[in-house]
């Protein structure tokens, strides 16, 4: 299958701190991969160079088509409706606003908030604001999805909310890179989970989820943890 | 209140050559005249508003310039400072003597001078406050700089400048009634010294309490529902 993301030999380091030494990766179109890894080890730095809104010391890093990055922490224009905060979105890409307002139903639907459409974000659950900052990066048009924790902080609920709606935008398709270090919740989507070590981080080994029965992935899960991959 | 107004009727009957009683204040304002008070009370709103006006442009132009260029950052960061340095007197006379007495953008100017260090310290706290939360929101939607700043930093600022705003125009009152003593505006503080030039005790007392209320209108009328309307801007 063809890959829309390779990563090959990425060094990244703040000052003296060597975070990311060697990390490798390849993402095939319409896959889900997961990236799991203990907190601090560079997960979010890894999005963010494949989004490019970071740059990198070595290495090669190739994205076939559009991003959108979902940041970690919800960021939502407070004096704007859901509605309004992909209105915006759409705007600032140049989408004509009868597109935009379609596209905002449709994505919606999928993720299940049409019904918070016309509310401002103080006034939605926390699951709620993070599927509506999805749908603003989704309004984008991207061909890759990257989510950063998306899990963290939300109640058991939103949680399988979410991965309900992350798995309707796999079903059409869409290509994401999920980081997270809520191991079991990323096994549910993900074809596959890219273990990173320690810092400085790299790649130990990447599981494929398909096909693995509850036993197996969690004996898959559990060789991670005594690894101390996770 | 209840407290208030006895304290100063008990004041006024220990000093009765000094202050007048409440009562007597309330015949004096009687006697100034309802159209004369509307008319003085209409031109330091004016002054007030027009120069808090001003000061918000010039405040609102700086951080908009601070915001795209560092250099134009320290340097509205130094005129900040020097201005604060200034007296409010120094400029209220400065101003009348480029203006005149009897112009109108003496007290407006002042008024201007006093509130621009206000709101533009408020609108650079929101700057620091706001800048890379919304900065990294606009870098992931691609959003220029130009989008950055009229999308995401000015509207963002919106609850910190209507608490910048409620201190400058409470001082833009204030500083205009100080001003206009020096002039011949017709503005309440013009009365209040007029009053004070020529013996008329219940009548500064009478200019000062309208000045009070006019405060307390403002606020309460004004500036206290604006504020509670900015919340919903608040991360």
């Amino acid at each position: 299958m063809e890959s829309v993301i390779t990563v090959r030999n990425l060094r990244k380091s703040y000052g003296e701190n060597l975070v990311l030494d060697g990390v490798n990766l390849e993402v095939a179109r319409g896959e889900v991969l997961g990236i799991v890894g203990p907190n601090g080890v560079g997960k979010s730095t890894l999005l963010r160079i494949i989004a490019g809104v970071e740059g990198y010391d070595s290495g090669y890093v190739h994205v076939r088509g559009r991003v959108g990055l979902v940041p970690q922490e919800t960021i939502l224009l407070p004096w704007k409706t859901l509605r309004g905060n992909a209105l915006l979105a759409a705007r600032i890409s140049g989408l004509p606003r009868e597109v935009a307002e379609a596209r905002i139903e449709e994505l919606a639907d999928i993720l299940g908030i049409t019904g918070y459409l016309d509310m401002h974000p103080s006034q939605v659950s926390g699951g709620t604001a993070r599927k509506a900052q999805i749908m603003m990066m989704l309004v984008l048009e991207p061909d890759i999805l990257l989510l950063d924790e998306p899990f963290t902080g939300l109640d058991v609920n939103s949680i399988a909310a979410l991965q309900e709606s992350i798995l309707k935008l796999k079903r059409k398709g869409l290509t994401m890179v999920v980081v997270s270090h809520m191991i079991s919740e990323l096994a549910s989507i993900a074809d596959r989970i890219a273990f990173l070590t320690h810092r400085p981080a790299r790649v130990s080994r990447i599981l494929d989820v398909r096909g693995l029965s509850r036993g197996e992935l969690a004996a898959e899960l559990f060789r991670g943890l005594v690894n101390d991959e996770v | 209140m209840a407290g208030l107004l006895v304290s100063w009727e008990l004041v006024a009957r220990a000093y009765p050559e000094l202050i007048p009683t409440p009562l007597e204040t309330l015949r004096a304002m009687g006697a100034i005249g309802a159209q004369r008070i509307l008319h003085a009370v209409l031109v330091t709103l004016e002054n007030s508003i027009t120069g808090y006006l001003v000061g918000l442009a010039l405040a609102l132009v700086s951080v908009s310039a601070a915001y795209t260029n560092r250099h134009a950052a320290a340097f509205f960061d130094a005129l900040n400072t020097l201005i604060q340095s200034v007296s409010i007197l120094v400029w209220a006379i400065v101003f009348i003597m480029i203006f005149g007495v009897v112009s109108r953008k003496a007290p407006i100017l002042v008024v201007a001078a006093a509130t621009y260090p206000i709101l533009l310290s408020g609108l650079f706290g929101a700057l620091r406050a706001l800048d890379k939360r919304f900065a990294l929101l606009a870098r992931l939607l691609g959003a220029s700089r130009y989008e950055e700043l009229i999308h995401f930093i000015l509207p963002g600022m919106i609850p910190y400048l209507v608490a910048a705003s409620r201190s400058a125009i409470g001082i833009a009152l204030r500083i205009s009634v100080v001003a206009e003593a020096f002039g011949a505006s017709g503005g309440v503080g013009y009365w209040l010294v007029y009053s004070y030039d020529v013996g008329f005790r219940e009548g500064v007392f009478a200019w000062a309490l309208i000045l009070v209320l006019l405060m307390i209108i403002v606020d309460y009328a004004l500036l206290r529902p604006v504020e509670r309307w900015s919340m919903k801007w608040r991360v």
